[in-house]
Formats: structure tokens, sequence, C-alpha cells
């Protein structure tokens, strides 16, 4: 009796658990700021209250995506990888006294292989900004561009000076 | 049963080994720093000086004309108020400290001459009057406010840029239109001198 659960666990431990981890789908994503982890809107003159201020591609975003299966080959059932970004706070609170701008005062847009995508108006929820089919050891950069108080709905006349502050997240997942 | 209990075992772990998909995270923070803006530059017209040599000016005054007129703008990032006042209560001679003339001889009507609208729905009232230009005033050591942005959604705001906001302070002199002082230069028996005083131009945020 001992004998046999002995080899029942044998066989699960070096038969089944092997060839289910072989067989496993590897999914990978990777995200690294190489730079502009540090986003800054300074309005400190009129010109920019009017016009508001833009970031041209001021963070570069490394990214790196693998999906395969048993082998080492491309997923045939993936559909390749997505950048997305949300807020991680609700609006965009300041400093002092309780000021808040809207979440909206903020568009991103990205920059990836020639191509531009976006505005997208910031908010809380994930927001697709790229997509790529890539499947095997994909390794790209993406730039970020950010406009603040450029549109005349947004424009920061009239909010209260402070310094406001928020948490942009990136997430690298498959689409 | 053992076997059939292990058998599942090994499907789940298989499956969810499957099934799980990775992510990964960037956090950026991201600051917006509002300064205040709040300027406001005499363009001209900074040193007015009425000069009485004629016996009618010393009975009707001086009217204004562009030599004493006061050119100001004012660019700010919010609604915005200006006040004037003068630093005495009496313009004093610069022979005698003891000479004095009432401040009341000098009156000013503002006037907008930028893009900026004076209404009741427009961007500022001006001497608390919604038209442009303004009502005579006469000059006071009590602060005056002279300009008041109208906020939104009643008016359009004064916040905006020199071209918008572009104001001139007309001067005048012993003319005695009401409110001025009704008593004409030459009654009022001054002493000659050069009198003078400081007027203060204030730029503040709307109140």
């Amino acid at each position: 009796m001992f004998r046999k659960k002995l080899w029942i666990t044998l066989f699960y431990t070096f038969v089944i658990l092997p060839f289910a981890l072989s067989a496993q789908n590897n999914v990978t994503s990777r995200i690294y700021i190489v730079r502009g982890s540090n986003v800054v809107f300074n309005f400190s003159n009129y010109s920019r209250y009017a016009n508001g201020v833009s970031l041209e591609r001021f963070t570069h975003l490394r990214l790196y995506f693998n999906d395969t299966i048993t082998g080492g080959i491309p997923n045939p059932s993936g559909t390749g990888w997505a950048l997305k970004v949300r807020s991680v706070q609700n609006n965009i609170s300041g400093d002092m006294w309780g000021n808040v701008l809207s979440l909206s005062t903020i568009q991103i847009r990205a920059h990836y292989n020639g191509s531009d995508f976006g505005p997208f108006t910031l908010t809380n929820i994930d927001q697709t900004i790229v997509t790529g089919p890539d499947l095997l050891s994909f390794n790209g950069i993406v730039e970020i561009s950010y406009d603040c108080g450029t549109l005349p709905t947004n424009n920061l006349i009239n909010q209260l000076p402070d310094v406001y502050l928020l948490d942009l997240e990136f997430t690298m997942s498959p689409q | 049963m053992k076997k059939l209990i292990f058998t599942l075992a090994g499907l789940v772990a298989f499956v969810s080994i499957i099934a799980q998909p990775v992510s990964d995270n960037a956090v950026i923070p991201v600051s917006v720093t509002l300064n205040s803006i709040l300027r406001l530059n005499v363009v001209s017209g900074g040193n007015i000086e009425f000069v009485v040599n004629t016996l009618d000016q010393y009975e009707n005054g001086i009217a204004n004309t562009t030599r004493y007129t006061t050119t100001f703008t004012v660019a700010s990032s919010i609604d915005f108020d200006v006040d004037l006042y003068a630093q005495d209560a009496q313009l004093i001679g610069s022979g005698s400290s003891s000479n004095t003339m009432p401040l009341n001889n000098i009156g000013y009507v503002l006037e907008a001459t930028g893009t900026g609208t004076v209404s009741a729905t427009g961007n500022y009232s001006l001497a608390g009057g919604n038209v442009s230009p303004s009502a005579l005033q006469a000059l006071s050591s009590s602060i005056t406010e002279i300009i008041s942005s109208i906020p939104v959604p009643a008016g359009a705001g004064g916040a905006g840029d020199v071209n918008q906001n572009r104001f001139e302070i007309q001067w005048e002199l012993g003319t005695q239109t009401p409110p001025l002082n009704s008593t004409s230069l030459l009654r009022q028996s001054l002493t000659a001198d050069r009198y003078t005083t400081n007027v203060f131009l204030v730029l503040r945020p709307r109140e």
C-alpha cells in the first residue's frame, strides 16, 4: 500500500507536473521608464495659462512582451500587447485648502513606431493608448507626450494657485 | 478515488497556470504648479503734472488730454480688482509742507481700452458702474475700487492678458464738475507752489 502511494506521488511529481509546466502559456510583460519619470507642469506666466503647457515625447517607456507556448513558439491564440494608462487618483488634488483640478485637464498622447496615438483625456479608468500584435520577444520604446490645460474647455485660467499632484499608472499587459 | 483527486488537482494547476496573464506597471508622478499671475504695468502717464499758468486755467481748470492720461495694463491668471488711492489726505506743497490743496480738485475718468468689455455680463465694471468711460470720480485718500471683475457665470471674468485688460485713467484738475470741488482754484486762493502726492494702483485677486 505504501509503495503504491509512493509511486503515485513520484508519478505526479516527475511526470504530470513537469508536463503541465512545460505546456503552459508563458506571458511576460515588462515596462521600464527610460526617461521622464517625473512630469512637471509649471504655469509661470499668463501665456501658459492661456495656451496650456505641452511636454512633447517627454516620457520614454521601454516595453518588453513575450507570449509563447510549449517549445517557446508564439502563442497561436495570442493577440499581442497593450499599453494602458490611468490616474491612480480621482482628481488632481492641490496641497492647500482642498483645491482640486479635473483629471480632464490632462491629455496624453503616444508615439510608437512612427505613428501617433491619441490624445486621450485622462480618467481614473484604464485606457488603452497603444497596442501591438507582437508575441515573440517584443522590445520597443513608446514615447509619451502630455498636454495640460491646452483646450479652451480645460484651461487653467481662474484656477487657484497651488501645487497639484497625481500619479499616472501605465500598465503593460496582453490585449 | 485518490487517483481521481490527484488527476483533478493536476488539471486545476495546469489550467490555472495557463490562464494567468502577466502584466507590469509603472507609476509616474505628475505635478501641476499654478503660480499666481497678477501683474500691473503702467505703460505711460506714470507722472502726471498739471501746470496752472493762466487765469482761465485757475478759473476753469485743466481738462483731460492724452498728456494727462495714465495707461496701464493687467495680466492676471485669476479674476482681479484694482484699487486706487492717494498717499496723502491732501496735495502737499513742495515749497512748504504747510501749503496744501484739497485732493478733490483732481478728478479722473476710467476707460477700458483693451478687448475686455464693461457691462453687467462683461469682464468688469469701472468705478462701480457698467459703462466705459466711467463717471467722473474725485481723487481720495480712501481706497477706491476702480476696476471690479465680474466672475463667471454672471460675467466673463477679468482674468486675461494685457490685450484684454488695458485701461486709461483720464485725469483732470479744477474743472468743478461734480463730484469735484465746486470752488475754482482761483477762488480757493491757493498759494503758488508745486503740490504733489502719490497715487497708488493696487492689483489684487478678486474677493
